[in-house]
């Protein structure tokens, strides 16, 4: 059974909204870190954001046509992605084991900590969000994909 | 074999090679979670693996999808379904400890239900509830952490030395920030003693900071103390926290006479150089220092401890994390003189269980199932004593937590702890 382009379009709508949710949210959960109803909301959005993109680069890996020219280029991204996803989740690793233990008057780690969380963090839903953007912007590209 | 890498490419090779890296480090994890070890690298990898499954879990998952890229669905089915499979496999595994948090939560509202009554939520006063934790797990403090609460820190304060020794211990003091009227802590002092062996850590970096600026912003002042060590000659790794002024050749009884001290200063000096309150003391330490909080603060009472600690304190609770309950061993590392034949009061009394008696405060545990250095049995059995003698006790439990699995605070483990350890702060004041 193919996938519809419809639907393909649809999904791909969700992660790019999805991520940019996230992204915002999580803005608020920095600049803002006293608790409140958006940090449950954050919680649940950014897993679905996370598992999202998972699958988007899944079904582009089913879907894309490999030996076309901007079908390469996305393949790649995918492979970028993951990559970046890997670091990301050794970067906020990293700041959780070491906010714990860090001295009081270490404003540098502080400064490294709360940097690599960021870049972590809002690399992946900007990630997400740019492969669903190149997703759509070739969709219409016969090209690219096996849809049905 | 040389076919297909050769297709793949370089990239995609080193790709490869950091996927499968990542595979057996997930492998490894799900080992010390479910398994574990007793050589040294199992017994440090106990600290971390079981508070770390969750980010390995999204670091195997991506793994899986590059290697399933890499490997093609249509040239190796089978290769592609086997590394869907195990990839999945190890990824799920590694989640479970996070997946078992509403069961450590159901623990803890059973102990708190036991220990403080059915409605020990609705005895915290509205105006309390907005400093504390609203929920015992959220995730985005998983993952991307909270920030260090403000507060006051005086670091490095003299108050003991042995010039036989050579030694000379300090503490850091945590207080609120001003106004602090209206905190829930009403300046209750915490002492809190680092654990480490008997043998090694230290105050501050070696003591979570982070709680005690977390208590500290609530309106407690914390005093996080050094005291004197065993000297072993070789401290591994732990040496990085461990400073030379705190090593000499220092027993049990001396370890306790130290805090003793300190609570003698506390008393005549400290309380008033830094407004703490003395009618509502908590002493609070994990693992090593669990035991010697433990003996400090359920022996603090007793006749045999006549003149060791401060007779003007006012200990309204006993927090230990992960200690150990059984110290028949102790003579033969030289942690106390003798054997538990030939002095057996001295090692009851230094022992954590046996100074429990009807009078003590309560006390909250903190104990992972999956302890491998201090075996959950030690936490049961501390429980049970109190439970006997009607002293309340709240034996919180965290499913497949390893050693100081609270060390981590943002993770599910130092959440839940948090979250139940600040309710029993205010209840028991």
């Amino acid at each position: 059974m193919k996938l519809k382009k419809e639907q393909f379009k649809i999904y791909n709508f969700f992660i790019l909204l999805i991520n940019f949710i996230t992204i915002i949210l999580g803005i608020i959960y920095f600049t803002y870190p006293i608790y409140t109803i958006l940090w449950d909301i954050l919680g649940i959005i950014i897993i679905i954001a996370w598992f999202g993109t998972f699958g988007l680069v899944f079904i582009n890996d089913l879907i894309l046509i490999k030996t076309d020219k901007i079908g390469k280029k996305i393949n790649h991204f995918c492979y970028y992605c993951l990559a970046f996803y890997v670091l990301a989740w050794i970067f906020l690793l990293i700041n959780t084991g070491l906010l714990s233990i860090v001295h009081t008057a270490d404003m540098a780690m502080f400064t490294i900590l709360g940097l690599i969380t960021y870049i972590g963090f809002f690399g992946m839903a900007l990630f997400g969000m740019y492969l669903a953007y190149l997703d759509i912007k070739y969709l219409e590209n016969r090209d690219v994909w096996n849809l049905e | 074999m040389y076919g297909i890498l050769n297709k793949l490419g370089i990239v995609k090779i080193i790709l490869a090679i950091l996927c499968a890296l990542a595979f057996i480090i997930g492998i490894f994890s799900v080992f010390q979670i479910y398994v574990g070890g007793t050589d040294a690298i199992s017994r440090v990898a106990n600290w971390f693996m079981a508070q770390i499954g969750e980010f390995l879990l999204f670091i195997v998952i991506a793994a899986t999808f590059i290697l399933l890229k890499l490997t093609g669905k249509k040239n190796h089915p089978k290769i592609y379904f086997a590394i869907m499979i195990i990839g999945f496999l190890i990824a799920g595994l590694n989640s479970v400890p996070l997946l078992l948090t509403p069961v450590s939560i159901s623990n803890a509202n059973v102990e708190f239900n036991a220990g403080f009554g059915e409605n020990w939520e609705s005895t915290i006063p509205d105006d309390v509830k907005p400093f504390f934790m609203p929920s015992p797990f959220n995730i985005p403090q998983q993952f991307l952490g909270v920030p260090h609460k403000e507060c006051q820190i005086i670091e490095n304060v003299l108050y003991y030395e042995d010039p036989d020794e050579k030694v000379s211990l300090y503490f850091d003091v945590y207080m609120p920030k001003e106004p602090d009227e209206n905190l829930p802590g009403n300046r209750s002092t915490i002492i809190k003693i680092h654990g480490g062996s008997w043998v090694a850590g230290d105050k501050s970096t070696g003591n979570m900071p982070v709680v005690n600026k977390y208590l500290a912003a609530q309106g407690y002042v914390v005093f996080d103390i050094q005291y004197g060590l065993r000297d072993t000659g070789s401290l591994g790794a732990l040496a990085i926290i461990t400073p030379e002024n705190v090593i000499g050749n220092y027993t049990f009884i001396d370890m306790v006479n130290q805090i003793g001290i300190f609570t003698k200063l506390l008393e005549n000096n400290y309380a008033a150089e830094y407004n703490a309150n003395l009618e509502s003391v908590y002493i609070m330490g994990g693992s090593a220092g669990g035991h010697l909080t433990c003996v400090t603060g359920f022996g603090y009472n007793e006749d045999y401890f006549n003149g060791t600690f401060s007779e003007n304190i006012n200990i309204k609770g006993i927090i230990p994390l992960y200690p150990p309950s059984s110290i028949s061993w102790a003579g033969a590392s030289g942690l106390l003189p003798g054997s538990p034949e030939t002095d057996p009061e001295l090692f009851d009394k230094y022992s954590p269980t046996a100074n429990i008696d009807s009078n003590d405060p309560p006390c909250l545990i903190y104990q992972g199932t999956g302890d491998k250095l201090v075996d959950v049995s030690n936490s049961i059995e501390i429980k049970s004593r109190c439970d006997n003698v009607g002293v309340t006790c709240c034996n919180l439990l965290f499913p497949l937590a390893g050693h100081a699995s609270d060390i981590f605070f943002n993770t599910n483990f130092g959440q839940v702890w948090l979250y139940y350890l600040e309710r029993f702060l205010f209840l028991t004041q």
